[in-house]
């Protein structure tokens, strides 16, 4: 049973448009210019990989359908440090602000479907359409605020009080990711998630 | 409790969910009302689906049951056991996930927005049965339980029991639609 075939889904960049067209500043003039610029379009099967440490990625993608894990890679364990999931857009920040080399891993823990755009169109519309700057600073405002809030779970010394918050923040989560991989981002063993759970 | 006040409290449960559904999810697109947050987990439609699946078997039955004629209608009503029993399976506050019966199962269904509009026609459906309602003897034993028909719910039971079940996916689908905007994860 295929999740992308079946039933009346939307295609990536149609769904990509409806969403785009619930934030109120954004014209349908907007919208047809950017969604064509969203060319790569990317599947990915259960443990694939959309980015490696040292890859360069230039795109931003947009996830139509699936999961995704972003973890670091340490010596002795893969660290969750976020996740991706349908309507939400993910890249590897540093790689993809900066042209550094990621740090991070990308890999989809079900199958996935995303599209991506290239760094240099998105920047291109970003300046050439002063709406989608707008999109873009409010887009980067809530996730600076995420990762406070991130910053402070992290800070706290009780498991309990970091699953408190996760939950009240992001309830939905806990339909989506396997408890191992929450376990790792909440920095507790599975047994500890658990136990509280 | 009185019969009169039961009744009142559901035809104002049923205008709020006519109301959240006419606001919040009619005016969405059919590509965000088909969103599923998972395979197995249902997209906005595929609950009200669910729910129109349900209204399709209990209102004509509540409309059978109240043309036949009754004596006079007692003030006071209370629920059966499996009365009870069934309304608390389904009441949103609880969290205890049920098991769909397979044939109410709208998953991987072709869904377009009509689902909508026959929501919103059952609930018109449920107000006037609500208003019939009034006349009857809210404890006669007179709705066979879908999945189990020699069993048999009061009028008063499957009243509430269809309300406070489409008030559970209701919510479903509110928590579905909070999840429609684009964010990004660095």
């Amino acid at each position: 049973m295929s999740l992308i075939s079946a039933t009346p889904a939307a295609a990536a960049p149609e769904l990509l448009a409806a969403l785009l067209r619930q934030v109120p500043f954004l014209t349908e003039e907007d919208i047809a210019a950017f969604v064509p610029l969203w060319h790569k379009s990317v599947r990915l099967q259960r443990g694939d990989f959309l980015i490696r440490p040292g890859q360069v990625e230039h795109h931003l993608y947009f996830v139509r359908a699936g999961t995704l894990r972003i973890f670091y890679p340490s010596q002795t364990e893969e660290i969750c440090v976020g996740f991706a999931y349908g309507n939400t857009l993910v890249c590897s920040f540093p790689s993809f602000v900066a042209g550094q080399p990621s740090e991070y891993s990308i890999q989809a823990l079900r199958k996935s479907e995303l599209i991506g755009i290239s760094r240099a169109d998105f920047s291109a519309i970003v300046e050439a359409r002063p709406n989608f700057a707008r999109f873009w600073r409010l887009e980067l405002e809530r996730a600076v605020m995420g990762r406070i809030e991130r910053e402070i779970d992290l800070l706290l010394p009780e498991p309990e009080r970091r699953l408190a918050r996760l939950l009240a923040r992001s309830p939905h989560l806990f339909q989506l990711v396997p408890k191992k991989y929450i376990a790792s981002y909440l920095r507790m063993t599975p047994e500890t998630l658990s136990r509280l759970r | 409790m009185n019969s009169r006040a039961f009744l009142e409290a559901l035809h104002g449960r049923v205008q709020a969910l006519h109301t959240t559904v006419s606001t919040d999810f009619a005016p969405l697109e059919a590509a965000l009302l088909n969103v599923k947050p998972s395979p197995t987990s249902w997209s906005i439609l595929e609950c009200l689906e669910h729910l129109n699946r349900y209204a399709r078997y209990y209102l004509p039955q509540l409309a059978k049951a109240l043309a036949q004629p009754a004596g006079p209608a007692p003030t006071d009503f209370s629920h059966s056991w499996l009365g009870r029993k069934s309304i608390e399976a389904v009441r949103p506050e609880n969290q205890k996930k049920q098991k769909t019966l397979a044939r109410m199962n709208p998953n991987q269904s072709q869904l377009s927005p009509a689902t909508i509009a026959e929501f919103l026609a059952h609930q018109q459906q449920l107000l006037a049965l609500l208003a019939q309602a009034k006349t009857t003897d809210l404890s006669r034993k007179a709705i066979p339980v879908e999945f189990f028909r020699l069993l048999k719910l009061s009028i008063g039971d499957a009243l509430e029991f269809v309300v406070a079940h489409q008030e559970r996916h209701v919510l479903q689908a509110e928590r579905v639609r909070q999840q429609l905007h684009l964010e990004l994860r660095v």
